[in-house]
């Protein structure tokens, strides 16, 4: 089955149109990449997939493992296993990691119908994560986000997808400002994740993270639609020769 | 204008007195019915209006035994006015406005603290002051904490109660060179009550004032909070939270006066305000002609969480000297929806999101308190007054 | 040795004003004193209809209930009411100027004196000014250009002749007679002042100005200033208002009215020069002065911008009422108090209109004896969903004999609001000054440099031509100060 079916999307927000039909399928096990210029509406797809308010859905629908997935919230979204990481996490200051990652963890589990983690169980787990990705305890007892640096943001967002353990992985620009050894945890991170039941749709400018998590597919969107799908040849392509030739072609 | 049950009810505490005593208190109580209670006319009362207590009947209190075991705290030790105590009535009046006038031509003795020159309190003294009463009552209250040089303490004013009361506060404290007290404010009184409340402190050299005010009852509150940095090196620190909802009403009037050089003073308040509540914060600096190297911050941040909210509030600065470094900031908003996006994409509900943002708003000031049974008792009343906040005890 | 504080107090020379001279003319001055007479005398010699004499007497009997208010941060003996004169108009204007060619050459040489030479502005296209001289307008320049355009810029005791039912409809609209004591006073005897109409779409093809002068011996200015943009218009309007220099006090109580409606824009900026008193506080100007402008319209923007460096007294709050939807009003200010000036100055913000939007920048610099306030309000309205306001609020100490003051008052009943406040309260800094004599700048132009670098945020809002004036002036303004 299709994990993941968006057809003829569009998008506006503060009336400008940003997705002007957008198609894409999905299946389980899959990583797609997707590859464009700045401001064409990749950031835009991932957060109406997630759920944000502030876009408007104009047109076309969106279906996650059969389930309408624009008719839900995010948090309902989340509890069903779908995962953004966001290109700008934001800050929230007072709010400690630890407690955050009880919240989200037990939300999760709720919607399940499970029990409430163990503290002890929870703390030996997310200590076991946070060592894989290479992270300071201490940040645990931290506000999330709060004063963290570029790659360390991306780093905690990883974090939460391990243990969050999704089903879709919509990473959007995670790459970006990572230097290569966090480059190399990150995709560390997101290859333990791979397997038959999950997908991935990486946002990303470059090639170098494609080197790490090898696409299935590799598509370019440019002034909100997909212009071009290929494999991962095409995001070598893209970087020796930029976009400029697809509005050539 | 009648303030005749206030004069009606001196006349029967009157007969209990000493005649010279009676003479005293009586002088007070004419500064009382001279100025009446304050209404918006005043600058300084602007935002509270206290007119209708004017013709108000508030009887002298009997004692009473209330089960006080949930106000209990934990390694702290306990003094209790119920009903305003059995204390003697020793003041004999105090420079002041109406409401320490009025305070002072009925007050009974409240908490009188007298640590001598490097000395320190065992353990923290919890004040609890409780008012209930079948009847409107009224109590009044002094209290004295002197600390003397290098002495250390720290002190818990409580204040709770039940129905219909006024009851008002009155606080003095001395600190000696190098002396160090917190003091911890909590104010939870009922929601019919009238709690007014106003404290001076002066503070000699190089001591030190932490004074950390939390503000959850549900009737009108006013506290008037007054530091004197009167000798070099002194340093205070002032921190709140207010958090009213229904449809209480608090104001806290800070006034910090820097009379001396190289003093600092730093202020952190953050106000949560629901319901129909109104908040009120005045928080004033004053730096005097010698007061030279003052350093002084003031930081208030207001959050609104309802349509029908009102938060009033003004960080005020007079500085008559140019050697100085003096800032304040003021902010008033609401939750950030982008971390409640954030917050929502990682599977929490939107209210469980916004309720939790909003007791990280207030943890920082409540993370001030070092007292751990106290600091988890506010945390308790602040999360139960919060919509989904018995959802996060379980977290925090 | 001294240290660089002292450097800083050796910079103090006694500065010199300026505009201080007085101009020589007959004039026609009625006795002072106040009274129903007063009024109707006024009106009679300025030809009013009824409608206005009433409406002055109104005024006036509302001022006579009222008393004088004391909240600001201001100390200055009692103004005695009935020792000031309440009309002068020059002697060589009976008849008025038909052009310019008619104007007194004393007057003209005056305001050159004050840097505004009419006939050099009227070749150069840019500025139109009309200028009043103790009570009366003296000289529009520009008519025609301006006619062409549709816009109408004349002294006000002329649009109450030629444009009544503008005037009728607009006067008082924005400032009521009573909204304070100040201001009912001035409705009861302004004088003259300036009034503009932007009719719907034009943007006006030029700076409008005006200059204010008092120059007689106890007499007070009341002007009147009332600006209306229609739909849509855009207009610029600069004021610069200088006295000569006398041991007395004068009193100065204008009112300004701008209303903005759907799309329009006025931007106001202020150089206020009047004669602020010697160095032992003798003599200066008090200028009380209410400046108040009404969004009306939707998407409707206001902006005020003054640099005030004069006056023994200044009591103002240039304001707006952010009634439309998505309207903006801006304040940007500098105030310079020095000697024993003192100035309790700030703004009003009143969101009511969604979407409505603020700005507050002020810089007060306060030296010698100098005491300054800033006193501002921010008030959001139930209905004001989605309000923004910033208010930035420095203050600049030279000396310690100075004093610098912050009141600031929010009242916000919408939680959508988003406010922000900062204020800073700092002397010149030594390093900073170091620094500069270090790299081989004098201490006086270290000083200038600071302090200019201080109000950057604000002369950048003044027109081109202004900002420069702007800045010369608070040099000669804190010469008695800093150098
Ligand atoms: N909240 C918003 N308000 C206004 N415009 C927005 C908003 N969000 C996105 N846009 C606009 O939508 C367009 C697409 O933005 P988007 O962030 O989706 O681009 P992107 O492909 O992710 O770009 P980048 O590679 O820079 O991350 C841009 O023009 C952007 O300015
Ligand atoms: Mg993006």
């Amino acid at each position: 089955m299709n994990m993941l079916e968006i057809r003829n999307l569009h998008a506006r927000v503060e009336g400008k149109d940003i997705l002007k039909g957008i198609d894409l399928t999905i299946r389980a096990g899959e990583v797609h990449a997707i590859m464009g210029p700045n401001g064409s509406g990749k950031s835009t797809l991932s957060n109406v997939l997630a759920g944000r308010e502030d876009y408007e859905i104009t047109e076309g629908r969106v279906t996650f493992e059969g389930k309408d997935l624009l008719a839900l919230p995010p948090e309902t979204r989340a509890c069903e296993g779908v995962f953004l990481s966001f290109q700008y996490p934001v800050e929230i200051p007072g709010v400690s990691n630890m407690v955050f990652l009880k919240a989200a963890i037990n939300a999760r589990r709720k919607h399940q119908g499970l029990p409430e983690i163990e503290a002890v169980d929870f703390l030996a787990w997310v200590k076991d994560r946070v060592k894989k990705m290479h992270m300071d305890i201490k940040v645990l007892q931290r506000g999330v986000n709060e004063g963290f640096s570029g790659g360390e943001k991306k780093r905690n967002e990883i974090l939460q997808m391990l243990l969050l353990e999704p089903r879709l992985m919509i990473l959007d620009e995670t790459d970006s400002g990572l230097d290569i050894d966090a480059l190399k945890i990150v995709a560390e991170g997101i290859n333990t994740m791979r397997s038959p039941e999950r997908a991935t749709l990486l946002v990303t400018h470059y090639q170098r993270l494609l080197d790490y998590v090898k696409p299935d597919f590799v598509h370019v969107l440019a002034g909100g639609r997909i212009v071009k799908s290929g494999g991962p040849e095409l995001a070598q392509e893209l970087e020796a020769r930029g976009y400029g030739w697809l509005d050539a072609a | 204008m009648s303030l005749r049950h206030y004069t009606d009810a001196f006349q029967q505490l009157a007969v209990q007195l000493p005649s010279e005593e009676r003479t005293a208190r009586e002088a007070s109580l004419q500064r009382f019915t001279q100025a009446g209670f304050p209404t918006r006319k005043l600058e300084d009362w602007r935002y509270t209006d206290l007119s209708a207590l004017t013709d108000q009947s508030y009887a002298l209190p009997s004692p009473a035994t209330p089960d006080l075991s949930h106000l209990h705290l934990e390694a702290a030790t306990a003094q209790i006015f119920v009903n305003g105590g059995d204390g003697a009535f020793t003041d004999t009046g105090r420079e002041g406005g109406a409401v320490v006038a009025l305070n002072a031509a009925f007050a009974r003795n409240g908490l009188d603290l007298d640590i001598g020159p490097g000395q320190s309190l065992a353990q923290p003294l919890h004040v609890l002051t409780w008012t209930g009463h079948r009847t409107s009552a009224m109590t009044h209250l002094r209290h004295r904490i002197r600390l003397g040089a290098n002495a250390r303490a720290t002190v818990i004013f409580h204040h709770a109660g039940e129905g219909a009361y006024l009851t008002t506060q009155v606080t003095d404290i001395d600190l000696g060179p190098g002396a160090q007290l917190t003091l911890y404010r909590v104010q939870d009184e009922s929601a019919g009550s009238t709690h007014l409340a106003q404290s001076d402190v002066r503070l000699a050299r190089d001591s030190v004032l932490d004074a950390i005010s939390i503000d959850l009852g549900d009737g009108l509150a006013r506290h008037d909070l007054n530091v004197h940095l009167d000798a070099p090196g002194a340093q205070a620190g002032l921190y709140g939270l207010y958090a009213p909802s229904g449809r209480a009403h608090v104001d806290n009037h800070t006034r910090i006066h820097h009379r001396a050089p190289h003093c600092g003073s730093r202020e952190f308040f953050r106000g949560v305000v629901a319901g129909s509540a109104r908040a009120v914060f005045n928080g004033k600096v004053v730096v005097h002609e010698q007061a030279v190297k003052t350093d002084s911050e003031t930081r208030v941040a207001n959050l609104l969480l309802s349509k029908t909210a009102e938060v009033y509030a003004k960080p005020e600065l007079e500085i008559y000297n140019d050697d100085v470094k003096c800032a304040h900031g003021a902010t008033f908003g609401q939750i950030d929806e982008d971390a409640v996006y954030y917050l929502r994409a990682r599977g929490l509900e939107a209210d469980v999101a916004r309720a939790l943002l909003t007791q990280a708003f207030a943890q920082q000031v409540i993370d001030r308190i070092t007292h751990a049974p106290l600091r988890a008792l506010v945390t308790r009343r602040f999360l139960e007054r919060l919509p989904q906040g018995a959802m996060l005890e379980t977290l925090l | 040795m001294s240290t660089p504080a002292q450097n800083i107090q050796d910079l103090v020379r006694k500065g010199e004003y300026r505009a201080g001279f007085v101009t020589d003319v007959a004039a026609d001055t009625v006795p002072p004193g106040l009274s129903e007479d007063t009024i109707r005398f006024i009106s009679a010699k300025k030809n009013e209809p009824q409608w206005l004499l009433d409406w002055r007497l109104k005024a006036f009997a509302r001022f006579q209930k009222m008393t004088e208010p004391v909240w600001a941060h201001l100390h200055y003996p009692p103004i005695d009411l009935q020792s000031i004169s309440y009309y002068s108009q020059p002697k060589s204007m009976k008849d008025g100027p038909k052009s310019l060619d008619e104007v007194d050459p004393q007057l003209l040489e005056t305001y050159k004196k004050l840097g505004i030479p009419l006939k050099e502005q009227e070749m150069l296209a840019g500025v139109a000014v009309d200028v009043v001289f103790d009570s009366v307008s003296v000289a529009t320049t520009f008519k025609q250009k301006l006619k062409d355009a549709g816009v109408i810029f004349c002294p006000i005791s002329e649009a109450v002749r030629e444009y009544p039912e503008l005037v009728q409809k607009y006067l008082g609209s924005v400032v009521p007679q009573g909204d304070n004591y100040y201001a009912a006073l001035n409705s009861a005897v302004f004088t003259d002042g300036s009034f503009v109409y932007i009719p719907k779409g034009v943007r006006c093809p030029m700076e409008l100005s005006t200059y204010f002068r008092i120059n007689e011996r106890n007499t007070g200015q009341f002007e009147r200033t009332l600006i209306i943009a229609d739909e849509g218009s855009h207009v610029s309007y600069l004021e610069g208002c200088t006295a000569p220099q006398r041991d007395e006090n004068q009193l100065h109580a204008a009112v300004v009215e701008l209303v903005a409606l759907d799309d329009a824009q006025i931007k106001y900026s202020t150089v206020q020069n009047w004669y602020p008193g010697d160095e032992n506080g003798k003599g200066g100007i008090y200028n009380f002065v209410t400046k108040r402008g009404d969004c009306r319209g939707k998407r409707s923007k206001i902006s005020w911008t003054q640099v005030e460096t004069g006056s023994a007294i200044t009591w103002k709050y240039p304001s707006c009422i952010l009634r439309g939807d998505d309207s903006v009003g801006e304040f940007y200010s500098v105030a310079v108090t020095h000697h024993r000036q003192q100035a309790d100055t700030g703004t009003k913000m009143i969101h009511i209109g969604r979407n409505t939007r603020s700005t507050i920048v002020s810089k007060g610099i306060s030296a010698g004896h100098g005491q300054q306030s800033y006193r501002g309000l921010v008030r959001v309205q139930q209905s004001a969903e989605n309000a923004r306001n910033h208010t930035q609020c420095d203050s600049l100490l030279i000396g310690d004999a100075c004093g610098a003051h912050t009141f600031p008052y929010t009242e916000v009943r919408n939680p959508t609001a988003h406010l922000e406040h900062e204020a800073t309260t700092s002397k010149i800094g030594e390093d900073q000054l170091f620094y500069c004599l270090s790299r081989g700048i004098s201490a006086e132009d270290a000083v200038s440099m600071i302090v200019n670098g201080f109000c950057k945020q604000v002369f950048k809002e003044l027109p081109m031509e202004f900002a420069v004036e702007a800045q010369k002036l608070l040099s000669v303004t804190l010469e008695g100060a800093v150098g």
